[in-house]
């Protein structure tokens, strides 16, 4: 609460006796503002009785400096000035007619309504500042700004109001400058020694009192303040811009894996990249159906025969199986949903938009493609014409409160084929995590064998079970004693799209398998090497670069 | 899927896997199986009886089991750091099939004792002496069984 400086203060008040030709001749050029020799006029020095009321639209280190006048009230406005003010103190009219001169205003300050009507005049016109005195002669320093004195009643709100800064100078100076002002109004002949100075002045030019605030200016701080905000405003573009780049050619990247992922270029659970879950839409499309006796097939012979031939193949009393008949219109068993019947396709059906009421397709019994008489989740048997079952597109079959549950919340890939049961174009939310593991993926397999890309390509889209079991040599021993439960996988059924995946030729695979198994172990080192600390303080600044 | 638990359970006690006693740590938890292992015959192992401990998992079987012989066992694949953690391919858990049964897996396990598979080695200096110098290896084996199966 000292002085209120606030960024400016005024330092010393400088006026002088400036001659001028009329700049309606002689245009308004600096060389021609000259001072009157000090010893045949006025002027004056003062150097620290100065208090700063107003900065407003003040810059620090930048001097005021114009001709002193006295703004021209209203008629019938602040009557009390009357005797303060010479009659003929300079005024606006006593000035060249432009706005290209800069003003400093001078009045005494006499009340709240007075001074507000004076800043509202010079308000008009082009002033640089307002110097006020208090009228009562004194020579003491004015009050400080927060005085009392100095309340218009408004709050302050005039400082906003008034754009210029405004000083206050001690009474007693104040009231010499404007005698003054009186002096220097009008022909040279009128003024102190009129007589010698217009012998040297053209009595056609102005001679006027001109005044120069000096401001503060070494206090740099404002300025560094001001650099730094500059320097914030650029960082914070350069992120914005950064960050906008970055979240583009991600998104690019996620379209553009996404785009591989439906074509079945890529598969995100198969190769490792990610644990991909079903959604509940795709589910619903997989048939349900009540299992029928395992007997409809001869066990023994049911592994070569159906392999051979797919599905539609084994027979069955009730009904052709699962994969295409769509029983055309009805479905007798499930009155309450509202089947579509093109939806009792298998897999390869985009996952038309949920049609939220639950179990969607309920086929009639018929027995399942290959001998299976256990859930191979819970190791239960089915019984027949009483189990409900859920077929996968890879026409292995579960209790759909076993496999459902792990569909949902484990994997996309059958527990016992590992294939995917996803749709061929289905393509789980792309994560930039993912992207990254692909393309690391991507560049150690091209690093890995860069003349031998296809094979390597085969081997990476081969199921994960498969290339991984080759990782321990020594499983080769122990295979046997595995098997116990499985159950004939069926050819490879995954949809067209997928096409160039038929398993590679046996020998060749088995060295294809160890590479895939070098290259996800590299990927993994490699991996953990990477995601260093810079990216996680990045990730938290832009979150989806994590 | 406690049911599935009591069913291989019940499998695994009524009929076990050769070589192989197996019950509930704590009758009151499923979840919990120890197994006393009989060194395969023709194995530097042979005459000695391991404990392990099958620790099934919430999920199971959709998460693997995880095997630990509370015995002490000089082997590549066991961990010599007192959790004797056996690593195995078909444990992990991005490799895991739901089908698998613990039976299959214990026998595995046992298999691993005749024929220990030094590519997955998780004792690496183990399995290097295995590989350069199967004498030394299966006279320390020998030892350890005496020192630690031998008990009963
Ligand atoms: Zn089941
Ligand atoms: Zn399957």
């Amino acid at each position: 609460m000292s002085d209120s400086i606030g960024i400016t203060a005024a330092l010393g008040l400088t006026v002088l006796t400036l001659s001028f030709p009329d700049p309606g001749y002689f245009g308004i050029l600096q060389e021609n503002f000259k001072p009157v020799d000090t010893s045949l006029s006025f002027s004056l020095q003062e150097n620290s009785k100065i208090r700063t009321l107003s900065t407003t639209a003040s810059s620090p280190g930048e001097d005021l400096d114009g001709l002193l006048y006295v703004p021209t009230l209203h008629r019938g406005q602040c009557p009390e000035a009357a005797g303060l003010i010479p009659v003929n103190a300079t005024r606006r009219v006593n000035l060249p007619d432009t706005n290209s001169i800069n003003l400093i205003a001078l009045a005494p300050w006499i009340n709240p309504s007075c001074t507000l009507a004076y800043m509202a005049a010079a308000q008009m016109d082009p002033v640089k500042t307002f110097i006020f005195y208090l009228p009562d002669n004194s020579t003491a320093i004015p009050p400080l700004a927060n005085n009392a004195r100095w309340s218009i009643g408004d709050g302050g709100r005039w400082k906003t109001t008034y754009r210029y800064p405004v000083f206050a100078i001690s009474g007693s100076t104040g009231g010499l400058i404007m005698q003054n002002l009186a002096y220097y109004s009008d022909n040279v002949t009128n003024m102190p020694n009129g007589e010698i100075l217009s012998q040297h002045i053209d009595p056609r030019s102005y001679i006027r009192l001109a005044a120069e605030v000096e401001v503060s200016g070494h206090n740099s701080l404002p300025s560094l303040w001001v650099f730094l905000l500059i320097v914030l405003g650029i960082l914070i573009m350069i992120i914005a811009v950064t960050s906008f780049f970055l979240q583009w050619l991600q998104r690019k990247r996620r379209e553009a894996l996404r785009r591989r992922v439906i074509s079945g270029e890529v598969d995100i659970e198969a190769l490792g990249i990610r644990r991909v879950t079903v959604p509940a839409s795709v589910l619903q499309q997989m048939p349900l159906y009540t299992f029928v006796s395992d007997n409809a097939v001869p066990k023994s012979s049911s592994d070569t025969s159906t392999q051979s031939s797919p599905p539609t193949s084994s027979p069955a009393p009730l009904e052709p199986p699962s994969s295409k008949p769509e029983a055309p219109s009805s479905n007798p068993n499930n009155p309450n949903s509202p089947t579509n019947p093109i939806a009792s396709q298998p897999s390869p059906l985009p996952p038309a938009d949920p049609p939220l009421s639950e179990p969607s397709k309920e086929l009639p019994p018929h027995p399942a493609p290959f001998s299976q008489p256990t859930c191979a989740i819970c190791l239960d048997d089915f019984t027949p014409y009483e189990t409900r079952i859920r077929e996968l597109p890879c026409h292995h079959i579960f209790h759909p409160e076993c496999i459902d549950p792990f569909l949902r919340q484990n994997s996309s890939l059958c527990p016992m084929c590992k294939l995917s049961v996803l749709p061929a174009d289905y393509s789980p939310p792309i994560t930039n995590a993912m992207v990254r593991r692909e393309r690391l993926l991507r560049r150690m397999r091209r690093n890995l064998h860069p003349h031998d890309p296809p094979s390597i390509r085969e081997v990476l889209r081969f199921p994960r079970s498969v290339v991984r079991s080759s990782s321990g040599a020594g499983t080769g021993a122990v295979a046997p004693v595995l098997p116990t439960t499985e159950v004939p996988a069926p050819v490879r059924v995954r949809p067209p799209s997928s096409g160039g995946t038929s398993l590679a030729p046996p020998d060749s695979a088995a060295a294809l398998r160890a590479q895939g198994a070098e290259i996800r172990e590299r990927m993994l080192e490699a991996e953990a090497a990477r995601a260093p600390v810079w990216r996680k303080v990045v990730g938290k600044m832009w979150p989806r670069l994590g | 899927m406690a049911k599935r638990i009591v069913k291989e359970l019940t499998d695994c006690t009524q009929a076990p896997p050769t070589g192989m006693k197996i019950h509930l740590l704590d009758e009151q938890d499923i979840h919990q199986w120890e197994v006393v292992m009989d060194g395969p015959d023709g194995s530097a192992y042979a005459g000695g009886h391991f404990k392990l401990r099958v620790t099934l998992p919430e999920d199971y079987p959709f998460k693997p089991p995880v095997l630990n012989f509370t015995t002490k066992i000089y082997h590549p694949n066991v961990s010599n750091d007192g959790k004797g953690s056996m690593c195995l391919g078909m444990l992990r858990s991005d490799e895991w099939k739901p089908p698998n049964k613990i039976a299959a897996v214990l026998a595995m396990a046992r298999n691993l004792l005749l024929e220990p598979n030094t590519e997955d080695a998780i004792e690496t200096t183990i399995a290097d002496q295995y590989k350069s110098d199967r004498k030394a290896f299966e006279a320390t084996a020998k030892e350890w069984t005496k020192k630690y199966a031998s008990g009963k």
